[in-house]
C-alpha cells in the first residue's frame, strides 16, 4: 500500500458527470485546488478507432456491450474508459422538457435553472441542425415515411462542427467530433491541472477516504503503477455512472442508512427494426439520427432512425436463420429504425451487488414497455413501408420477415405475446436512477445539488440521480446536473476543507 | 503513444474441442450465409466468442457453457436422436422450438447462444465487408472521394452547418 494522496476534490468516473463536474470547478482549480479524476477504463486515442467491430465493442463498452441484467434477458451499454459513455456517443444534444423535470418533483429542482444549464452547456457544444444535404438517406426514407402518414417527424440538433459523417459514433467517432466530455471538457480540466488517472478501480469510500486498485496500464498517460491506493479529500464526488456509482455506495455500506440506494433504476428499453428496400440506400456515412417521431406522451416509445454495423446489427435483430440472414444478405438496402420505450422508474427495479461486490441490475420491463415497444414496431413498420420498403423483419412479428402485403394485417401480426424475455432482442442505453435525487432518506439518496443526504462530504454528479423517466437522452441532462452539482461543492467547500484538517 | 487496441485485450482461454463443434452446428444453422468456410476462419470465428465469454462475469460464463453443453442432450431428449446426426433443418427447428420454450432459462440460452455466435461471425472483418458494409472514417467526403476515384465528376461533401 502506497502512502496516502491527498487532494481538495476527488471524482470517482470521467464520463459526462464526472467531466461537467471538473469543468464546473475550473474556476477553483485555476486558484490551486487540487482535483483527481478516477476512472476505471483506459484512455483511447481518436488513432486506436478502427473500423473492426469486434475490437471496437471490445475496447469501448463495459463487457463488450453483454452486460446483461440478471434475468438474462436485456443487454445494458455503458461506454468504459476516459470519457465513459461520451466516447460511444451519438452527439445527439436534446434539452429535456419541462413536463418531464417538473414530474420528478425534486425539492430545489427548477426546469428554468437546469434548462439555463443545458442551454448553456449546448452552446459550447455547437448545438446546430445538419443542412439537408448533409442527411442521409436513411434519414430522409424516415423523414418521408413518416410525413407521409401524418406523424410530423422533427429535427434533432447535434453536436455537429465536427461531424464529417462517418456513421459509426456506436464504435468511437474516428473524428472526435462531439464537442462534449472527450474532446472538449477533458482536454480543457487536464490543461488547467485536474488530473486524470485511468485504469483505476475504486474498491470502497469510507469518510473522505476514496480505497482503489489501479491495474496494469502499460503506457497510458496519467496512469500510476499498478497497485494499491488510497486518497483522502474532503470531498468526494461519485460520477461512476447509474450502475457502478449505486454498486459503490453499496459496496461502501450505504445502504444500510440510505435505503433508497440502488432503487428506481430505469432506462430506455430499445429494439432494432430494419427493413429492406430494392435499391442500395445511405446509412453508413452521415450522422445516424437526424430524426425522431416522438410518441412518448400518448404511446410510450420514440422512433429514431439508427445505422448498426453488421455485427452489432445481427446480434440486436431478433431471431436466427433463413429470416435473419436475409435482412443480413440485403445490409446496403435496409432502412434501420431503433425502437424505444420510456419507462418509468420503479423501486423493484434496482441495482444491488453480488457477495464479492459486483453490480447486478434487476430490470424488468413494464407491461407498459412492452406495449409501447409494440405499438412502436406496427408503427415503424407503417413508416418504412410508406417509404418504399419491400419487407420488414419485426422482433415481435410471427413471422418476423413481412413483406408489403401485411401491412393491412401489421395489427394482429405483432403481438405482445410474442415479446417474451430471451425470444426477442431488447438493449438499453441511457441509464438512469440508482442514486436519486429527492426530499430525504425516505425517497431519495441525495438531495437537489446531488449532495447525499447526512453526508456533506459526499456528492453523485451523473445519471444515477434521476430520479424518474426521462423523455431525451441523458447526456445534456447528466451534464447540466452535473454543473448543478459543481456549484454547490464551490458553495460548500469553505465549510468543507476544515472538516478534513479536524480528522 | 498509441497501442494496438489486440495488446488491451485478454487473449481469452480457448474453448474445448466439444464446445467448438456446438457452435460450428449452430453458427451453420443461425447463420448460413456467413458461417466461416475455411479453417482459420473458423478458428478467427471461435476467437472471438472466447474473447466475449472470457469478459462475461464467472457465473454467466457458466450457465452459457453449460447450455452449449447442454444442446447434445437437449437434441436427443426433444428429437431422439444425436446432435450431431440431425440435419441443418433439423438442428434449426431444434433452436426455434428452444427459443419459443415457455421455460425463460432455455430461451435465454438460445438468446445467449446466437448473441456469441454473430459476435463471431459477423465480427470477423472479412464478413462485415462482405455484407457491403463501406466504413469511411472521412464520411462524406470519403465517400465522394471513393465517387471521384471511380466515376469523374463525382459529388463533393455535402456537409454543411446551419447557423
Amino acid at each position: 500500500m502506497t502512502p496516502p494522496v491527498a487532494v481538495d476534490v476527488v471524482i470517482i468516473g470521467a464520463g459526462a458527470g464526472g467531466g461537467a463536474v471538473a469543468e464546473g470547478l475550473l474556476p477553483l482549480v485555476r486558484d490551486g485546488l487540487s482535483v483527481l479524476l478516477l476512472e476505471r477504463g483506459p484512455r483511447i486515442t481518436p488513432h486506436q478507432l478502427t473500423t473492426n467491430e469486434a475490437d471496437m465493442v471490445a475496447l469501448l463498452y463495459h463487457r463488450q456491450g453483454a452486460f446483461l441484467t440478471d434475468d438474462g434477458s436485456m443487454s445494458l451499454a455503458m461506454g468504459r474508459g476516459v470519457g465513459g459513455s461520451s466516447l460511444v456517443h451519438g452527439g445527439i444534444v436534446a434539452v429535456p422538457s419541462q413536463g418531464a423535470i417538473d414530474a420528478w418533483r425534486v425539492p430545489g429542482l427548477q426546469f428554468a435553472d437546469l434548462e439555463r444549464r443545458a442551454l448553456g452547456l449546448a452552446a459550447r457544444m455547437d448545438r446546430a441542425f445538419l443542412a439537408p444535404e448533409a442527411i442521409n438517406e436513411n434519414n430522409r426514407l424516415f423523414a418521408e415515411g413518416a410525413g407521409r402518414l401524418g406523424l410530423q417527424p422533427v429535427q434533432l440538433p447535434i453536436s455537429a462542427r465536427g461531424c464529417r459523417g462517418a456513421a459509426r459514433c456506436h464504435l468511437g467517432c474516428p473524428n472526435g467530433a462531439p464537442l462534449g466530455t472527450v474532446r472538449r471538457q477533458l482536454p480543457e480540466v487536464e490543461a488547467a491541472g485536474v488530473r486524470v488517472v485511468p485504469h483505476a478501480d475504486v474498491l470502497r469510500i469510507t469518510p473522505r477516504r476514496v480505497h482503489l486498485r489501479v491495474r496494469a496500464s502499460a503506457d497510458d498517460v496519467g496512469a500510476w503503477p499498478e497497485g494499491d491506493y488510497v486518497v483522502d479529500a474532503p470531498v468526494i464526488v461519485l460520477a461512476a455512472g447509474a450502475i457502478e456509482t449505486p454498486a459503490l455506495l453499496l459496496r461502501s455500506g450505504f445502504g444500510a442508512t440510505h435505503r433508497q440506494v440502488g432503487r428506481r433504476f430505469t432506462c430506455h428499453p430499445s429494439q432494432l427494426i430494419v427493413a429492406e428496400h430494392p435499391r442500395v440506400i445511405t446509412s453508413d456515412v452521415g450522422h445516424p439520427t437526424s430524426y425522431q417521431i416522438d410518441r412518448g406522451a400518448d404511446a410510450g416509445f420514440v422512433l429514431e432512425p439508427t445505422f448498426a454495423t453488421p455485427m452489432v446489427a445481427a446480434a440486436q435483430l431478433t431471431g436466427f436463420g433463413p429470416a435473419h440472414a436475409q435482412m443480413m444478405r440485403a445490409f446496403p438496402r435496409l432502412q434501420m429504425i431503433r425502437a424505444i420505450a420510456r419507462d418509468a422508474a420503479t423501486p423493484d427495479n434496482r441495482v444491488t451487488i453480488t457477495r464479492d461486490g459486483a453490480a447486478v441490475v434487476h430490470y424488468e420491463p413494464s407491461a407498459s414497455v412492452r406495449r409501447a415497444l409494440v405499438a412502436a414496431q406496427r408503427t415503424a413498420a407503417r413508416v418504412v413501408f410508406a417509404a418504399g420498403a419491400v419487407r420488414v423483419h419485426l422482433p415481435a412479428a410471427h413471422p418476423p420477415l413481412l413483406d408489403r402485403r401485411a401491412i393491412d394485417h401489421i395489427d394482429t401480426l405483432v403481438r405482445d405475446e410474442l415479446q417474451l424475455p430471451g425470444r426477442v432482442s431488447l438493449w438499453a442505453s441511457h441509464l438512469m436512477g440508482g442514486a436519486a435525487m429527492g426530499r430525504d432518506t425516505s425517497d431519495s439518496v441525495t438531495d437537489a445539488a446531488g449532495r447525499v443526504h447526512h453526508t456533506p462530504w459526499l456528492r453523485v454528479a451523473d445519471a444515477s440521480l434521476i430520479p424518474d423517466g426521462l423523455d431525451t437522452a441523458p447526456s445534456l441532462t447528466v451534464m447540466a446536473l452535473a454543473d448543478r452539482v459543481a456549484e454547490a461543492i464551490r458553495a460548500d467547500l469553505g465549510s468543507l476543507r476544515p472538516l478534513a484538517r479536524h480528522q | 503513444m498509441d497501442r494496438p487496441v489486440s495488446s488491451q485485450i485478454a487473449m481469452p482461454q480457448a474453448l474445448s474441442p466439444s464446445v467448438c463443434r456446438t457452435f460450428r452446428v449452430a453458427a451453420r444453422v443461425m447463420s448460413p450465409d456467413a458461417a466461416p468456410s475455411t479453417e482459420d476462419g473458423w478458428l478467427e470465428c471461435e476467437l472471438l466468442i472466447a474473447r466475449r465469454l472470457a469478459d462475461l462475469p464467472a457465473n454467466r460464463r457458466r450457465q452459457m457453457l453449460g447450455f452449449v453443453r447442454a444442446l447434445p442432450a437437449l437434441a436427443a431428449a426433444l428429437t431422439g436422436r444425436r446432435f450431431a446426426r440431425l440435419s441443418a433443418v433439423q438442428v434449426l427447428a431444434l433452436l426455434h422450438r428452444l427459443e419459443a420454450s415457455p421455460v425463460a432459462a432455455l430461451r435465454r440460452g438460445v438468446w445467449g447462444l446466437r448473441t456469441l455466435v454473430f459476435a463471431g461471425v459477423y465480427g470477423r472483418p472479412e464478413t462485415a465487408i462482405a455484407t457491403g458494409w463501406r466504413p469511411h472514417d472521412g464520411g462524406w467526403e470519403g465517400r465522394a472521394a471513393e465517387r471521384v476515384r471511380t466515376t469523374p465528376g463525382g459529388s463533393p461533401s455535402p456537409l454543411r452547418l446551419l447557423p
